[in-house]
């Protein structure tokens, strides 16, 4: 690549021009050892792409997504709690709005025409006070870190619970997040109850998980048959066996 | 637990899903409900607690019971709602649709309620046993018990039709009332708004604007009447969004538009002294727009609007353009052809939108009478050249240019368009040629104009003859440049014409006075000499003169006159008296222009150089003439009148017409050759259609014309006819 200019004395600001004569001159004051010693200094400017990585580092340093963890902080705080659940006698503070926004139940509830549209207090029945207080971290977080362990019993038994009430306050995407973990931990242990749950709540998929799972080996019947829920299932939901029975049928055909 | 790892609260229960065992659960669970209901509907439902009902609800559902509580509520909700209907029924006159609505407004609060408190039942046994849900059910049961009960719905749709009735009679009724009912019907579904009050209320329309229009289409004036309709149609429109659904307004339009306009359409549009015609006669604006809008809704209403325009205009201009009395003046004849044109221009454009098609009839109309008078082109030619002779000095606002405009859309409607070219050339060349046109910018515009609509060769000859004026104004300077000894001779302006650019008119020369013969030869020698191998001919019949006179009363006068006047009056320096034989042997002007030429020197009032003997108007043989010494005039330059461009004589009209007819034959030929030369073999009805379509920009030509042609052309060799159809033509190469 080349490139020209036409450079003037005295004319441009970019350019010191010496004549060629005064550097031969007889003064020499340039020349030392029959050689000229030039020093450039150059100034570089700032390429394109250093600007966009600058703009880069400041979105990334943008905060992040706090929302969920400053209503988990305004939940613990109790700050600005207009109502107080009575859950088997113990207190548990929260705000209408936060949880009318959150379930369609809480919203006729508060904002409808009845007694706790004024009431400062509600009593909560069938209901264990642990579980009610994951069901409103949930509503307030959208989390339930309860149950991220992995095959623990205690885990998969709030699941259970946390499944039915999620249902019973209109709570969709806590209901799936409860299928899920019950879904994925079924053990013979728990598989029966988890029947019952299913079937009483309108679980279809995880009913017939829960049927498969029974009828996967004889081991398995066998082993189910013996645990406490299953005769719980037997005096209480006689239609869930019946339909286990004709599903061994189908199977014994085969 | 072990490893405590995370924290744990208090611990939970195992789950266990659970059962009832008491057999009276559903009753104790329903008792709860169904007082709960009955104190909704008491409007007592702040003391209930949500939290317990809906539980309760919840449970039911949970052990399997939401059949029977579904059940329940429907039978629950029934009951309420007929005693709510006998409270309705027993309302009295006015207070029926207020009773009504004061009911639902209280059935909707309950049902909401009811609705929140059955939620978990709406979510779960509802869909999956595509049961009708909550408050929809609540809907239909008010539908079902209460407004299409047998006592209430025929009051209520009477009810409603009687107020609007009152309403269009002028009445004030309660309009908020109306609104809350049609929009309770509404919400029960589109199906109950439109059986129930929609589809009787457009019948009941329909025979009330039935009625009316009966009634008034008898009294009213047109304009009258469609004053009344378009009111009405405004009202029906507010009265809709005032207190009906939207999409009601769109069919009682229909209904209106269908009563009142449709059904008497003709009636309305032919009635005499006020209908469409009286309209336009009297340029009722207000009235026309109102009788487009309207009808523009009526189907064909302007299809009909359009064509009885059409026949008005066809035969008020068939009377304007066959009139004998307007005949007589040409330039009055066309200005009123333009008035009318720009009536309707107006019309159209404030009445009709400017609606295409309007404008298209008008077109077509115009076209179509403009040519029932064989002598429109020879009109506007005069017009024309009416107009380029005074210029500006109109007694309108209206500049030359616009009125050209107008002119132009006149000649486009002709049929004739090749007479009109020779009557313009003819006009030009007296206007040019006697120095009469006010402005030559607006020649060249006008000529422009007519390159514009006809082409290139329509205007060329035209421009031929502005080229010949500039070159002998050149001429004539450099003859006098050219020689110095013509000091003696008078002084001559000489305009040399090209034969072809010019029309031609033959014309024997005259014997000149001497004076001027001289001095015209020396300019006869001077162009022949710059211009070799052309021929001059003098035109004596035209071409005017400068005169100066001295009368016997010792008035001095310079008159200007024709040629042939002043070889007259050149003849009285040699002698007195002269009787008419003697002035045609010396003068040798044909004898019609000769007496023409007379008279105007001597039979008009005060430009009586000559004195005829005997006075009578006709000029005998032996009718004498001198000079007449009592001549006087206040002016110093006397003008002795030339004839005008006239309209034309009969015979003159006649030739005119049979050279213009001998100009088609060529171009009728070129066509035919044209075409059979691209299509080689052609039937005669083809070829006819063809040759009409290609002509039709300057002609209409006469089928016969055109087989004579064919016969013609067929003998020269140029087409031949199949040997086997006598109907097909073959062109031959």
């Amino acid at each position: 690549m080349t490139a020209s200019s036409m450079f003037y004395e005295n004319k441009s600001l970019d350019v010191s021009l010496i004549r060629r004569s005064d550097l031969e001159g007889s003064r020499r004051r340039y020349e030392r050892d029959d050689s000229i010693l030039v020093l450039c200094s150059i100034n570089v400017l700032e390429p394109r792409d250093a600007v966009a990585a600058a703009a880069a580092a400041a979105v990334a340093s943008m905060p992040s997504p706090d929302l969920h963890q400053q209503f988990g902080e305004l939940l613990r705080s109790q700050k600005g709690a207009d109502i107080t659940f009575l859950v088997a006698g113990e207190p548990v503070a929260a705000h209408r709005s936060v949880l009318a926004a959150r379930s369609p139940v809480f919203m006729a509830e508060f904002f409808g025409n009845m007694k706790e549209k004024a009431s400062l207090c509600v009593e909560i029945n069938d209901m264990e006070v642990e579980v009610f207080r994951t069901l409103l971290y949930f509503i307030y977080t959208d989390t339930a870190p309860e149950l991220d362990q992995e095959g623990e019993q205690a885990t998969l038994m709030m699941a259970q619970h946390l499944l039915e009430a999620a249902d019973r306050y209109g709570l969709e995407r806590l209901k799936r997040i409860c299928v899920e973990k019950v879904y994925t931990d079924i053990s013979v242990d728990t598989v029966a109850t988890t029947l019952a749950l299913a079937e009483q709540h309108g679980c279809s998929e995880l009913k017939s998980r829960c049927m498969k799972f029974i009828l996967a080996t004889p081991e398995n019947l066998q082993a189910v048959a013996a645990t406490e829920g299953y005769k719980h299932l037997e005096a209480s939901c006689p239609s869930v066996l019946t339909e286990l029975l004709k599903l061994i049928m189908v199977k014994g055909n085969k | 637990m072990m490893n405590g790892q995370k924290k744990r609260g208090p611990k939970i229960e195992p789950f266990r899903h659970k059962v009832e065992t008491d057999p009276k659960f559903f009753d104790k669970s329903w008792r709860k409900l169904h007082d709960a209901i009955r104190e909704i509907y008491n409007h007592n439902a702040s003391g209930l607690s949500f939290e317990e009902l809906y539980r309760t609800a919840y449970n039911m559902v949970l052990h399997k019971f939401g059949p029977k509580l579904y059940e329940k509520l429907t039978e629950n909700m029934k009951e309420h709602l007929e005693e709510m209907r006998t409270c309705v029924e027993a309302a009295q006159g006015g207070l029926f649709l207020e009773e009504l609505e004061r009911k639902w407004n209280d059935h909707n609060k309950a049902l909401t309620m009811i609705r929140d408190i059955l939620m978990y039942m709406d979510r779960t046994y509802i869909p999956t046993n595509k049961k009708t849900p909550v408050f929809d059910l609540g809907l239909e049961l008010w539908r079902d018990t209460i407004v299409r009960s047998p006592m209430i719905q025929g009051r209520l749709l009477d009810t409603l039709l009687e107020l609007i009735h009152r309403e269009r009679t002028g009445e004030v009724i309660n309009r908020c009332l109306m609104r809350t009912t049609t929009k309770m019907l509404m919400n029960l579904g589109s199906s109950v708004y439109q059986d129930d009050f929609e589809r009787p209320f457009l019948e009941v329309s329909a025979s009330f604007y039935s009625g009316e229009s009966q009634q008034f289409i008898d009294r009213y004036s047109c304009g009258d009447y469609l004053k009344l309709a378009e009111r009405r149609l405004s009202e029906e429109s507010e009265r809709v969004s005032q207190y009906m659904d939207v999409k009601t307004n769109e069919k009682i339009t229909a209904v209106v538009v269908k009563e009142m306009l449709a059904n008497h359409m003709q009636r309305l549009i032919l009635m005499e002294n006020s209908g469409l015609v009286n309209m336009l006669i009297e340029d009722r604006y207000e009235d026309l727009t109102r009788m487009y809008t309207l009808f523009n809704h009526v189907l064909d209403g302007l299809t009909t609007i359009r064509s009885v325009m059409m026949s008005h205009i066809k035969d008020t201009g068939k009377s304007l353009v066959t009139d004998p009395e307007r005949l007589k003046d040409p330039v009055d004849f066309v200005q009123r052809l333009l008035n009318e044109k720009d009536k309707y221009d107006n019309i159209i454009n404030v009445s009709f939108n400017n609606d295409k098609s309007f404008l298209n009839a008008l077109n077509s109309s115009f076209e179509h009478f403009i040519n029932l008078n064989n002598r429109s082109p020879e009109f506007i030619s005069l017009f024309v050249d009416d107009k380029l002779r005074k210029g500006v000095k109109e007694a309108n606002e209206e500049d030359l240019e616009t009125v050209l405009d107008k002119v132009m859309m006149l000649f486009r409607y002709l049929q004739e368009k090749d007479l009109f070219e020779k009557y313009y050339k003819q006009h030009l060349a007296k206007r040019l040629l006697s120095g009469k046109t006010a402005s030559d910018e607006s020649e060249r515009s006008m000529l422009v104009k007519l390159k514009t609509e006809c082409g290139y060769q329509f205007t060329s000859k035209l421009e031929g003859m502005f080229t010949d004026l500039k070159t002998s104004q050149d001429t004539t300077q450099g003859f006098y440049a050219s020689t110095s000894d013509l000091a003696d001779y008078p002084t001559i302006s000489v305009q040399i014409l090209t034969t072809g650019s010019w029309p031609t008119q033959p014309c024997n020369t005259c014997n000149l006075p001497p004076e001027i013969v001289a001095v015209s030869e020396k300019f006869r020698a001077y162009y022949l000499g710059t211009h070799n191998g052309r021929r001059l001919t003098w035109q004596t019949n035209m071409g005017n003169a400068d005169i100066k006179a001295t009368f016997g009363n010792g008035s001095k006068h310079e008159l200007t006159v024709s040629t042939y006047q002043m070889c007259v009056l050149m003849l009285f320096n040699t002698s007195d008296v002269l009787t008419y034989r003697e002035i045609e042997q010396s003068t040798a002007i044909p004898a019609v222009d000769l007496k023409r030429c007379l008279q105007s020197l001597a039979l008009v009032k005060g430009k009586q150089v000559l004195r005829k003997e005997p006075m009578s108007r006709d000029i005998a043989d032996d009718d004498s003439f001198c000079v007449n010494d009592k001549f006087t005039s206040k002016l110093f330059k006397v003008k002795i009148g030339t004839v005008l461009a006239q309209k034309e004589t009969d015979p003159e009209k006649l030739e005119t017409r049979q050279r213009v007819e001998e100009d088609r034959k060529p171009q009728i030929e070129a066509a035919i050759v044209r075409i059979m030369k691209s299509r080689r073999v052609l039937d005669h009805n083809s070829i006819m259609t063809e040759v009409t379509k290609q002509l039709q920009p300057r002609f209409l030509p006469n089928p016969v014309v055109i087989k004579k042609r064919i016969e013609s052309l067929i003998e020269r060799e140029f087409l031949e006819r199949d040997k086997t159809d006598r109907k097909m033509y073959r062109y031959l190469a």
